[in-house]
């Protein structure tokens, strides 16, 4: 489903196109797959094998579950956030479109940081009350954003704005603001999924 | 280790669930005993189980268990991925379970007729008890506490789960807590019994003692009298007979021609539970 939604998304922007650089929206849309689709796809496994009794009989406490959830989603925002950079160079070679790493890296660090904190929001949601609805509702900010992304994109002159302020972005002070950012929200957003996860009945 | 004679301990506890409430109760489950608990289906076994180990979260009481490491858990559904193999499942519980003898486990998979390789989603209902028992017992853990472990068992397979856990309770500190609505299961296995009913604990103690504690009574309906009438629990008419179970001490009442008999686990539980006929 993540995976419609986001091809719907982007093939219209990939065409619109035509000097390239849509080929750059593949980092922040493979990147999304992350919030969108990572824990969801978790959650729902822990539901389907009842594995919140089996951490509890393995002896794993449920501070530690939380910690191992949210290392695994940011392990895997950065791993799909790395992919789709390859993804986008990749294309570039096989199309011939230039392709500007300092830009590629800004976007990356920008989809980390927005992503980041989209998965902060909504882990305490998962942890408070199981996989359930919040599955479906937890897609839709993404599913905006990006949305709002394509738009923005196959507009010229917002493009060309876009364009711009990554490649002129500072990457060591936005790598520095996308780590503060992530580290204070991440820490708030675990207290908060442990508390929450802590009242819950499993 | 808990240095004291109970190898699980709860005092006051108290659990609610929309509309149901476990407890207050307190519970002891002595070390190095089989401590049986029978209730009927939606007495709160299952609830006072999940409670016990920390998977529902209390609303009031303190428990204290032994480490987790220390307790094998088995409920009446596998709790792994169903997609995973038995093996994938045995490497979790090797990981996190200390002292986990992969000898003794190999044979309990042997013994319940279990393959490595075989896919959980494909196991029966009986196949996934035995394999949540075995890995429960891999490590040999000081407490076993099994929810309704003998169903889906056909009867051959639940005597063998029985030798199994006398088995294992001739370890030194093995304790056991075995909840079942299969009382028969019980009958000369368990030492302790708990009975449960709408949420609270009727009885607890030596079972030895609740059979002494309670008669099975039978008679004709012409021996009923206003006096002995209400001493009955759970009293069935029939079109010239009665049955039902009384306090022993309750003997005295009932006249020459009634029949009191030692009851079986099952016949007090089922008494107990049922009304009077014309409480209807």
């Amino acid at each position: 489903m993540p995976i419609l939604l986001i091809s719907g998304l982007l093939l219209p922007a990939l065409e619109v196109d035509s000097g390239g650089s849509g080929l750059y929206l593949l980092i922040p849309f493979v990147s999304a797959l992350a919030v969108m689709s990572t824990p969801q796809s978790l959650f729902s496994y822990d539901a389907l094998g009842r594995l919140d009794t089996l951490y509890t009989a393995l002896g794993i406490p449920r501070r530690q579950v939380v910690a191992g959830r949210y290392a695994t989603c940011l392990l895997l925002l950065i791993a799909l956030t790395v992919l789709g950079v390859l993804l986008a160079a990749l294309a570039a070679l096989a199309f011939g479109a230039a392709f500007d790493s300092g830009v590629a890296a800004a976007l990356a660090a920008g989809s980390v940081a927005l992503l980041g904190v989209l998965l902060a929001a909504q882990l305490p949601a998962f942890f408070g009350t199981g996989p359930g609805p919040v599955r479906v509702i937890t897609a839709i900010p993404p599913s905006i954003i990006l949305g709002i992304l394509v738009l923005g994109w196959i507009t010229p002159d917002v493009r060309a704005v876009i364009l711009s302020w990554l490649d002129a972005a500072d990457l060591a002070w936005l790598t520095l603001a996308v780590t503060a950012i992530l580290g204070i929200l991440g820490a708030a957003s675990v207290a908060l999924s442990a508390r929450l996860y802590a009242r819950r009945d499993l | 280790m808990n240095t004291t004679g109970q190898a699980l301990e709860a005092v006051g506890l108290v659990k609610r669930r929309d509309d149901f409430t476990l407890g207050p109760l307190d519970l002891r489950v002595p070390r190095g005993f089989v401590t049986g608990m029978v209730g009927a289906n939606g007495a709160g076994k299952t609830t006072l189980l999940r409670t016990l180990l920390g998977l529902f979260r209390a609303d009031a009481g303190s428990v204290a268990v032994p480490p987790m490491g220390q307790v094998g858990v088995a409920f009446d559904q596998p709790f792994v991925l169903p997609y995973w193999r038995v093996r994938d499942a045995v490497a979790a519980y090797a990981a996190f379970r200390p002292g986990w003898d992969q000898d003794w486990f190999d044979g309990l998979l042997s013994r319940f007729g279990l393959r490595a390789d075989a896919r959980v989603k494909d196991l029966s209902r009986g196949e996934g008890n035995k394999l949540m028992i075995a890995l429960a017992m891999g490590n040999h853990p000081e407490l076993l506490i099994l929810d309704e472990p003998t169903s889906g068992l056909d009867p051959a397979a639940r005597a063998d789960l029985i030798d199994l856990l006398r088995e294992h309770m001739r370890r030194e500190e093995a304790s056991l807590l075995f909840s079942t609505h299969i009382t028969s299961d019980l009958e000369h296995f368990a030492d302790y019994l708990v009975f449960i009913d709408r949420g609270q604990i009727v009885y607890s103690g030596a079972l030895d003692q609740l059979i002494e504690d309670f008669a099975y009574v039978q008679g004709a309906l012409e021996d009923l009298t206003t006096q002995n009438t209400p001493l009955i629990r759970g009293l069935r008419r029939g079109r010239a007979s009665f049955d039902g179970i009384v306090r022993t001490a309750d003997s005295a009442a009932f006249g020459p021609g009634i029949r009191l008999e030692t009851p079986t686990i099952e016949q007090i539980a089922v008494h107990h539970e049922r009304p009077n006929d014309e409480e209807h």
